[in-house]
């Protein structure tokens, strides 16, 4: 073919621009350390990048929300651990009471002792976080949860329960709210409550009993009455609710147990003719309620032998009363101590994700010093081959030899 | 015989002389752009008869040539029309490339920050601190929105500029064009017409090669020598020696873009955006109707539907104050653009009525006197409709009062990044909690628990409600309003864990209630420990909500098709620009100077002068050797 001279000389630049301008990108990618500077470079991974970046930035949002749940969790936790530790001092207490050797001062004592420990109590239901929130007041968390009353306290909050997002699609509570935790708790054994009438004279003693087979809590309520004709004592089993006769005339002997549609109880002592006892279902009460009426008990006169049976059987009730509030306490503990380990399992799946996503990030868009190095010295050869070869084909002329 | 010896000795010095002239003019031009190398091109004399038959009688010269293939030209001028157009608009995407590339400056981590922000104020609902950093970043996010709608509307300000830039240039060459023309038509009738003013022609095809950088042309050569050049769909932009003006004008469809019309003296010709193909021009017409309106479009959809969704889910909130959360975000309603020349009194309007349908197409709804069509842009799909109002990807238009022939132009989501922005400015107003609760009584003797409860939408009554249990088998339950005492959901059969849904509200309750148990749902008063809704509108982030894409997927989708497309056009543009090399390679393989050849023709000419002036010489001395022998 036919060669110009403007042609020579054109397509030599041509060449040395296209080769320094292919030397200048790979020098770019490198020092960027970027395989893919503009979506252009390769468009599927600048796309999957983005998608990358955001589960990235997810995964790091969902170990910022474990890290506050974790904050919160182990706040309730530890005021959960120190309400376990004060109901057991509290049980301690009853279990003291109980010594028919104390007197009224001693027992006056106790309740002073008592009415410390419920204040202690409310001032753990009021607990407030880092931020002032209070802990257990549902959503309302500037609102004081719980305020003291003569009988107990009121509870001013809801049952909602704060949740936070730990991970793609769990969710988990980070708050309990105080009427799960203080106000729901079945009195008695849990099933029933058991009580002697008020105006029983004699010192029959009911145990707070038991629920067998069946544990729902009964409907209904039932009564026990006592009969003594000529020193034979006897007792009928009423149904209060549908006012029905169960039983009659059945003989009695102290402490042995006495069974009707799946409830088990006993009864010592001598009761008096007259005297009843009555079986109701199991009501929610708090706490705080539940701590006032054992003061209310360990107030009341001890003159005689029945008075002693009535604080027996008080003192008796708050005990089994306060195992339902340790038991209460215990699950919800438990519960959240089971969030707290699933926070630390989750801990490392984050950030194994996290460590995921950056090599994924880095195979996507990163880039391959080798390979480009390689590139580079390849380019900058050629670069100076085509310099080399350009100068020296521009120097020959046959205008040199005229 | 001597007296012709001269003869031909003078016609070869005569031509030698020539021919050393056009060698010297070709030296001098070698590096004139468009320059074609001209040869002289000589010719035997005609031959004197004489009885011992012909004798030559030197030579003399036929014409001067230029190397020229005209078919070599063509496809040059067409290639580099096609190179310029490829060239000028991957110069133009690459800047929207490199704009949506940044990972830390792009939308991706904007979006990425506000969802973070909303988790805070999850994490601390009632927080102050939390709050404002939602707010903040929701305000980085409309700016980060802004700023890129803000570089595309620079980059359309940007191109109608250069079209504006180019027209002129365009205007200057096609003068110079038609004066060539005329200074061609006049030295080339000279001496009958026989010889081609080489330069001039040279000239000429250079102003085409340059017109054609800046705009496809044809040309047509007329038999007096003139150029007649055609541009868009066959306009006479040169006819001899007339240069018609070239002028931008507005769009009637579109205001916002330049449009280009031929001013023929008579009348202004309007060419169409899409018939402008090829050069700079071209390039830059096609990134504007295809990339630019596309991008801008798919990045106000995004703007907009994430606004619609976060405010939808911001209006079942309840903010700090207990209100419930109005709008969160501000976002744009469609555009629509009357055509300049509909007749007067026919209205049209456009409303979204379902984002998740929304596309990022412009819609021209046009009336031709008995239907209404309604085109896509720039996919030309055309749906015709005998009625108004009609509803096409989730924007429905209605029109009134038209009149044949009238048109708009529907831009749904042009304006979306420009005109979000954020509504809310009190951090109190942060809509993070829900507006209800629910309770179970305390004196509840079975095991049935209620779910946290949803809104599902508005109005609520802000009222009370009980659903309370009753004996039976199955076991139903009542909804009532405690508030004004109605009963909202009659007894109704109890299947644990099923939805109960009234006023808007919807709960579940599960487990074993018992006869007599009650729950009560009502509003959340001093909720401010809720999260609820903030968990709900961080939910958004990982929501299919454009299409069965979430916000970062259709972010990713822009990203995808923007680098594609610049990929494409710059593979593309160096596959031309190779071929121009190659095209041009060859046109210099026939028209190009040569310095060595032009050496050795300078000792060729020089050896045949010097050889003619011989002949002289010899013919002088046989004429002395004559003298002599007279003396």
């Amino acid at each position: 073919m036919r060669v110009s001279t403007g042609m020579i000389f054109q397509q030599g630049l041509d060449s040395l621009q296209r080769q320094q301008s292919q030397l200048l990108d790979t020098q770019q990618h490198i020092a960027a350390n970027k395989r893919v500077m503009s979506p252009s470079d390769d468009p599927v991974a600048a796309a999957r990048a983005v998608e990358t970046s955001q589960a990235k930035a997810l995964n790091a949002q969902y170990g910022a929300n474990q890290a506050n749940a974790r904050d919160t969790l182990s706040q309730v936790e530890a005021t959960l651990g120190d309400l376990g530790t004060l109901m057991q001092d509290v049980r301690t207490l009853y279990v003291a009471a109980g010594d028919g050797a104390l007197s009224a001062k001693d027992r006056e004592s106790l309740a002073i002792d008592l009415e410390a420990k419920l204040a202690q109590m409310l001032g753990l239901a009021n607990t407030r976080d880092g931020a002032g929130a209070y802990l257990f007041g549902g959503f309302q968390e500037n609102v004081q949860p719980f305020t003291q009353t003569a009988t107990g306290a009121v509870y001013n909050g809801d049952q909602g329960h704060r949740e936070l997002q730990v991970g793609p699609g769990r969710s988990i509570p980070i708050s309990e709210n105080g009427a799960e935790l203080f106000q729901r708790i079945r009195q008695g054994n849990g099933t029933f409550v058991t009580a002697s009438d008020a105006v029983n004279a004699g010192t029959g003693l009911i145990n707070i009993g038991r629920a067998v087979g069946n544990t729902a809590v009964p409907v209904d309520t039932y009564r026990i009455d006592f009969t003594v004709t000529a020193g034979v004592t006897t007792y009928d089993v009423v149904n209060v609710t549908t006012s029905t006769t169960l039983s009659t005339g059945n003989a009695y002997t102290p402490g042995a147990t006495i069974a009707f549609n799946n409830l088990q109880l006993e009864i010592s002592g001598d009761p008096a003719n007259g005297d009843s006892f009555d079986i109701a279902p199991a009501a929610n009460q708090s706490v705080f309620g539940m701590i006032s009426d054992a003061i209310a008990t360990l107030r009341l006169p001890a003159v005689n032998p029945a008075d002693r049976t009535r604080y027996d059987e008080g003192m008796q009730r708050a005990i089994a009363n306060m195992d339902q509030a340790l038991d209460r306490t215990i699950t919800v503990r438990t519960g959240v101590g089971s969030s707290l380990r699933e926070l630390d399992t989750l801990d490392s799946v984050t950030q194994d994700n996290a460590l995921n996503y950056d090599k994924r990030l880095s195979e996507l868009v990163d880039l391959d010093y080798a390979q480009a190095l390689t590139d580079f010295a390849k380019q900058q050869t050629a670069l100076e081959a085509a310099q080399l070869s350009f100068q020296r084909i521009t120097s020959l002329s046959l205008f040199d030899y005229l | 015989m001597a007296s012709s010896l001269f003869g031909i000795g003078i016609s070869g010095l005569n031509n030698a002389q020539a021919s050393l002239l056009t060698t010297s003019h070709n030296i001098s031009n070698v590096n004139t752009p468009g320059y074609s190398r001209q040869v002289v091109v000589q010719a035997t004399n005609t031959p004197q008869y004489t009885g011992a038959g012909f004798f030559g009688s030197g030579a003399h010269i036929e014409t001067v040539q230029r190397q020229y293939n005209n078919f070599l030209e063509v496809q040059a001028r067409e290639t580099q029309s096609a190179t310029s157009e490829l060239q000028r608009y991957g110069r133009q995407i690459s800047r929207i490339d490199e704009l949506f590339a940044d990972t830390t400056s792009g939308l991706s981590s904007a979006i990425d920050d506000f969802f973070k922000g909303v988790q805070e104020v999850a994490a601390q609902p009632a927080g102050a601190a939390s709050r404002q950093s939602m707010l903040s970043a929701a305000n980085a996010l409309v700016a980060r929105f802004q700023l890129l709608n803000k570089q595309l509307n620079d980059s359309r300000t940007d191109v109608n500029s250069q079209i504006t830039a180019n027209v002129d240039t365009i205007n200057s060459i096609a003068s110079r064009i038609a004066e060539l023309n005329d200074k061609i038509i006049v030295v080339s009738a000279q001496g009958g017409g026989s010889q081609p003013p080489n330069d001039l022609l040279d000239q000429r095809d250079v102003l085409v090669r340059d017109l054609n950088k800046l705009v496809k042309a044809n040309v047509v050569q007329q038999s007096d020598g003139s150029y007649n050049v055609f541009i868009g769909n066959g306009q006479g932009l040169v006819v001899r020696n007339d240069a018609y003006r070239l002028a931008v004008v507005e769009d009637p469809a579109s205001p916002a873009d330049k449009q280009l019309a031929l001013n023929t003296g008579t009348a202004l010709v309007r060419l169409r955006s899409q018939d402008i193909v090829g050069g700079e021009l071209g390039g830059l017409f096609s990134y504007r109707d295809e990339t630019l309106n596309t991008t801008q479009n798919a990045l106000g959809r995004i703007a907009m539907v994430m606004a619609e969704n976060f405010n939808a889910q911001h209006n079942l909130g309840q903010t700090l104050t207990g209100a419930m959360g109005g709008d969160f975000f501000g976002l744009a309603t469609p555009q629509v653009i009357p055509n300049a020349n509909n007749a007067v009194g026919g209205t049209a309007t456009a409303t979204i009525t379902d984002y998740s349908a929304l596309t990022s197409s412009d819609y021209r709804l046009r009336y031709d006197g008995s239907n209404y069509q309604i085109t896509r842009l720039p996919e030309n799909t055309t749906q015709s409709f005998a009625t108004m109002p009609q509803t096409v990807d989730g924007v429905t238009f209605t029109a009134a009062g038209l009149t044949a022939g009238d048109s708009f132009l529907i831009q749904p989501t042009r304006d979306g990044a420009n005109a979000l922005n954020v509504l809310v400015t009190d951090t109190s107003d942060i809509a993070a909690a829900s507006p209800i609760r629910s309770n179970a009584s305390l004196s509840n003797a079975g095991t049935g628990t209620i779910s946290a409860g949803q809104v599902n939408g508005l109005p609520l009554t802000g009222n009370n409600y009980s659903i309370s249990f009753a004996a039976g088998a199955p076991m139903t339950y009542t909804v009532t309003n405690t508030t004004t005492a109605a009963v909202v959901v009659a007894a109704t059969a109890y299947t644990p864990g099923a939805d109960i849904t009234f006023d808007n509200i919807t709960v579940a309750v599960s487990g074993n209630p018992a006869a007599g148990d009650s729950f009560t749902i009502g509003p959340n008063t001093n909720g401010s420990g809720d999260n609820r809704n903030a968990l709900a509108l961080a939910g958004l982030q990982t929501e299919d909500v454009l299409g069965g894409m979430t916000l970062q997927g259709a972010y990713a989708q822009l990203i995808s098709t923007i680098g594609n497309k610049t990929r494409e056009v710059q593979i593309n543009g160096e596959a031309q620009g190779s071929l121009l090399k190659e095209t041009e390679a060859a046109r210099e393989s026939v028209s190009g100077v040569n310095l060595d050849e032009e050496a050795a023709n300078l000792i060729r000419y020089q050896q045949a002068y010097q050889a003619a002036s011989q002949v002289i010489s010899i013919a002088g001395s046989m004429f002395d050797s004559i003298l002599e022998i007279m003396r």
